[in-house]
């Protein structure tokens, strides 16, 4: 226990989605916050400077694509990288993906939720070096 | 298939060229050509008769020219006395001896050649086989007829003879032989002058049809190869608007109903996207549960209770999904027709409160049916309208708070039947109101998802409602609750006569 662990943010309106990647989260070793809507989620962002954010595309209030474009905006943000998940599937929202330089991946639901857990280790350990 | 494929778009156009092509081609030929035909070979006959007619009046002409010469002289035949000289027989013969196309031939009284402008014959009775008519002339007729005689190599020969008249007397005959070659010649010179421009001018004619056909077929192969890529799937393309007023007429029609596949079209993406996101999202919960019970199941007992429970609800939430939308394809695919009979209003929704008292008990939720007329009906699809009754209940507990109430009814007003489906939930927010039918839309807030909703309920009631040509709307009052209205056509119209007898009532003014 030297340094502290991660910290991850989950911005899923699906309650029964975000608890269950928080829960995973916190098993595979990190520290998990959650947000169920887009401005809560930019908020959070902006108060716990996650080591990496989990953004769903579709959201109540601001969505997935328009919180990634803030968080490039802001100089203090624009390093935290962002895994997204999309429901639709669609190759249009993939190559919209492409188009933001902090999304560090990309997962159309439903997923499983061990490769996400493995993808975030890699995202983390390349970020490190 | 590849055949099939690559052959089909062609066919027809390729038969159209054909068909448009020839179509004007026969038909200008027919008006225009054949009608020039028909002319030039009735004004040859029409002027073939006319020569005719001139050249026997040339002839007859002639001929008694001759007969009135030569009738003094012929009646000195049998005297004894035959005058010599220009006024004789023989001198009048000998003056057409160098013409070959014409003859003389001049007979006394009895019938015996006195003189032949070829010297045949002479001093012999006639002969009838040979020359024809002549004896008949003796008569005091004179005649004409048109022959194939051996003397012009059996040319069609005109031949005329003529009386000589003396001294009121018959004292010979003339005749005077003439062959139709030189008006043959000049008949068929002008014919074969107009055959000839008949020919150019059907050829010309021909030529410009070809011509006007190909710029009426080539807009319409244009309009084709543009309609072959709109169909294999470029819905933006458009045809360009040019052309003669029917072509342009076609191509806007063209990019009309382009322009509506492109609207369908879009709908449809925009469905299949919204489907997929809907089952996708259901689909999403349970493989996470299912996944995090499997790995973590073993060391967190409370996984299994926790999430079990809920995998069950969300497989069934995607099971009604599928049949939901199962049905609203049915509906809209314009095959369901309902099957209409008549259907008790009381006994339906009677029905429908009995079947969620339980559900409502639960909730704390007082749920009835209130139908005043108990004989109240409309016509309708039991099932189907059981289903939007259901629907809206369901819709109406799952909003209202304990304590509150739903409410049925139904009554008869102006001649529609009208039931509304009223709770004392918190109300919809009327910037929501007007999506409230469209499939997917839910008001729900992020932290209180409702467990059960489809997003497809209410867009299934108002399919299922306008397919019994009715209407639904809604009404809401935040913190009052929600109001759905359908309005029905009544199963039997009042009477009309009291309505249009009666002056407006102040209810029918509102």
């Amino acid at each position: 226990m030297t340094a502290p662990p991660p910290t991850i943010l989950v911005v899923e309106d699906q309650e029964e989605v975000n608890d269950l990647l928080q829960y995973n989260l916190v098993r595979a070793g990190y520290r998990a916050l959650a947000a169920y809507d887009g401005h809560a989620g930019l908020a959070a962002v902006r108060q716990h400077l996650p080591d990496l954010v989990l953004l769903d595309v579709m959201l109540p209030g601001i969505d997935g694509w328009d919180i990634c474009h803030a968080l490039l905006e802001d100089p203090a943000l624009s390093h935290i990288p962002v895994i997204i998940f999309t429901a639709k599937g669609s190759r249009e929202d993939f190559d919209h993906g492409h188009r933001f330089a902090n999304v560090a991946g990309y997962f159309i639901k439903p997923y499983a939720t061990s490769d996400v857990i493995e993808h975030i280790g890699r995202v983390l350990a390349g970020r490190q070096r | 298939m590849r055949d099939v494929a690559s052959s089909a778009p062609k066919g027809p156009m390729f038969g159209l060229t054909r068909s448009i092509r020839r179509r004007m081609i026969t038909g200008s030929l027919l008006i225009l050509a054949l009608p020039l035909l028909v002319f030039t070979l009735a004004a040859s006959s029409v002027l073939w008769r006319f020569y005719l007619q001139q050249l026997e009046a040339d002839i007859a002409a002639q001929a008694l020219l001759m007969a009135d010469t030569v009738a003094p002289s012929l009646a000195a035949v049998g005297t004894g006395y035959l005058p010599d000289g220009a006024f004789g027989p023989e001198a009048i013969a000998s003056r057409w001896r160098r013409r070959s196309d014409a003859r003389v031939t001049i007979a006394d009284a009895r019938g015996v050649v006195r003189a032949s402008s070829v010297g045949e014959g002479v001093g012999v009775p006639i002969d009838d086989s040979r020359r024809p008519g002549m004896r008949a002339a003796l008569g005091g007729r004179s005649n004409a007829t048109v022959w194939r005689s051996p003397s012009f190599d059996y040319e069609d020969t005109m031949y005329v003879n003529v009386p000589a008249w003396y001294g009121g007397q018959v004292t010979g005959v003339v005749r005077v032989a003439h062959t139709l070659t030189t008006i043959r010649h000049r008949v068929s010179r002008l014919r074969q002058t107009l055959l000839v421009a008949v020919l150019l001018y059907t050829l010309a004619i021909g030529v410009c049809t070809v011509a006007f056909a190909a710029s009426i077929v080539r807009p319409a192969e244009r309009l084709q190869r543009d309609a072959e890529r709109i169909a294999a799937g470029d819905l933006s393309h458009r045809v360009e608007v040019r052309g003669p007023e029917e072509i342009t007429q076609l191509a806007r029609t063209l990019n009309h109903m382009t322009s509506r596949l492109q609207v369908l079209e879009g709908l449809r993406r925009r469905h299949v996207s919204d489907v997929s996101h809907e089952l996708r999202t259901p689909l999403t919960a349970i493989r996470s549960m299912a996944e995090t019970i499997l790995k973590y199941g073993d060391s967190d007992a409370g996984l299994r209770e926790r999430y079990l429970p809920r995998i069950l609800a969300q497989t069934d939430r995607l099971a009604r999904m599928v049949t939901q939308l199962l049905d609203l394809a049915q509906i809209e695919s314009g095959h369901y027709v309902p099957a209409l009979t008549p259907l008790n209003l009381a006994e339906v929704l009677d029905e429908v409160a009995l079947t969620n008292a339980a559900r409502a008990a639960e909730l704390g939720v007082t749920l009835e049916a209130r139908v005043p007329d108990r004989k109240l009906s409309v016509r309708g699809d039991r099932d189907r309208l059981v289903q939007v009754f259901m629907n809206l209940v369901d819709n109406a507990l799952r909003y209202t708070p304990r304590g509150g109430s739903v409410t049925l009814s139904a009554v008869s007003t102006r001649g529609h039947v009208e039931v509304t489906v009223a709770d004392t939930g918190q109300g919809v927010p009327p910037e929501h109101l007007p999506h409230l039918f469209d499939r997917f839309y839910r008001v729900e807030t992020a932290r209180s998802p409702l467990a059960g909703g489809t997003g497809l309920g209410l867009a299934i009631v108002r399919q299922i409602v306008e397919s019994h040509g009715g209407r639904i709307k809604v009404t809401s009052a935040r913190g009052q609750g929600t109001m759905f209205l359908i309005e029905f056509p009544g199963a039997s119209p009042p009477p009309l006569a009291p309505r249009s007898s009666n002056p407006p009532t102040p209810e029918s003014k509102e």
